[in-house]
């Protein structure tokens, strides 16, 4: 059976800050809206302990920041689909199709506010163990730790929350950072660095992962010596970063040279009527706040685009 | 008979659950955090701990995996 065709104004493509306030905007204008969000709504703050610079909050979970942000989308107008995934994108100037799981959309209007993904850990032996000792969500597998010794990678704020998170199951936790010191903020540092359970290991990069049926150990380098030895540990939780989720978009949307979509303040991209919004775009500050912000931006703009289209102004 | 080996705040077991009430399937939750015969349970049948899992009529689904928990919900 030949799946349905829908169109709509404008569809949102990525359920974080950006896509939702999108929603937001776009709903209290009566655009008909849909937001797709084929992970988790809320993308990469959902697992954010506390958040301590978003207005309005002295300090916030990202998952109930999240609620709050949906309820509202919601409330306005906009519809969310959480569980149906994009299989294939064509967008033109003249015609934008979005094809998912079960429907064929056509919309006026595309906002990519898609996100971005974590990085993997770049061994070999990654997919082996994932899910089996090297994992990437903390809330949803740190309680297969309880009382047994892991290594969090990375030192940005991700990481050194994910550690501290992870204190109330493990009984020791490395630190593996390939720089020589962390990034994350401060009073998050100060945490981690007053708990004996944590040992941080500087200038070291992760060689290779080992075990039978799950993670056993790891071989390390220290890339200041050279030196190399194996670690035995059970787990580990990675925080290396994130990658742009611009897979689906490259053939049609300009990417810059670290696969961001070209964009720039009015998140405008180089197709017509399709514009990228949050930290999928080329941009120098990637927060919250600069991810609302972008949504605000990208969805006035599709408003602006569809009117200006339906007079027959040039666009 | 629907089983979710879940965990609290964890947003994949909350999908998971949330699309099982979007079809309509009722289901019994397991806590593995708080509960050692959820807990034993789990790894005799699954031969791990990760969560979300969804028992769905004998059928094992580890993580949330739409397609999977349609084809074992339209099994009956």
């Amino acid at each position: 059976m030949a799946k349905p065709q829908k169109v709509l104004d404008l569809l949102i493509i990525g359920a974080g800050i950006a896509g939702l306030t999108a929603g937001i905007y776009a709903a209290r204008m009566k655009l008909n809206t849909l937001i797709l969000e084929d992970a988790l709504i809320g993308g990469q703050i959902i697992d954010a302990y506390g958040i301590e610079n978003y207005p309005g909050f002295h300090s916030i979970k990202g998952s109930h920041l999240i609620e709050k942000i949906e309820e509202q989308a919601l409330h306005a107008g906009a519809k969310i689909d959480e569980f149906d995934m994009i299989i294939a994108v064509k967008l033109t100037d003249a015609e934008k199709t979005v094809e998912t799981q079960s429907t064929i959309y056509k919309p006026k209007t595309v906002i990519i506010a898609a996100g971005m993904d974590r990085r993997k850990l770049p061994v070999v032996e990654e997919k082996h163990f994932r899910g089996r000792g090297i994992h990437y969500c903390e809330l949803c597998d740190g309680h297969l730790y309880q009382g047994k010794t892991i290594a969090v990678v990375g030192g940005g704020n991700a990481a050194v929350d994910a550690a501290n998170f992870l204190d109330k199951y493990a009984k020791k936790i490395y630190i593996i950072h390939r720089s020589a010191a962390l990034t994350a903020s401060i009073s998050s540092q100060e945490k981690l660095k007053n708990n004996p359970k944590v040992e941080i290991l500087f200038n070291t990069n992760i060689l290779k992962a080992s075990g039978e049926l799950s993670l056993e150990s790891i071989l390390i380098e220290d890339l200041l010596t050279k030196e190399q030895r194996n670690l035995a540990l059970d787990g580990i939780f990675v925080n290396i970063g994130v990658v742009p989720k611009t897979q689906l978009y490259k053939s049609d949307i300009e990417l810059d040279a670290a696969l961001h979509i070209k964009a720039g303040e009015t998140c405008e991209t180089n197709i017509k009527g399709v514009f990228a919004a949050g930290d999928i775009r080329t941009k120098l500050i990637r927060q919250l706040t600069t991810a609302a912000a972008d949504g605000t931006v990208a969805a006035l703009l599709a408003e602006k685009y569809i009117t200006q289209k339906e007079r027959g102004n040039q666009v | 008979m629907i089983t979710v080996y879940s965990i609290p705040n964890c947003p994949w077991c909350h999908k998971v659950k949330k699309y099982l009430e979007l079809k309509e399937a009722a289901f019994t939750e397991i806590n593995v955090e708080e509960d050692e015969e959820g807990r034993a349970e789990l790894l005799k049948l699954t031969n791990q701990l990760n969560v979300p899992v969804a028992n769905i009529n004998k059928n094992i689904v580890i993580g949330f995996d739409k397609e999977k928990i349609d084809e074992y919900l339209a099994l009956k």
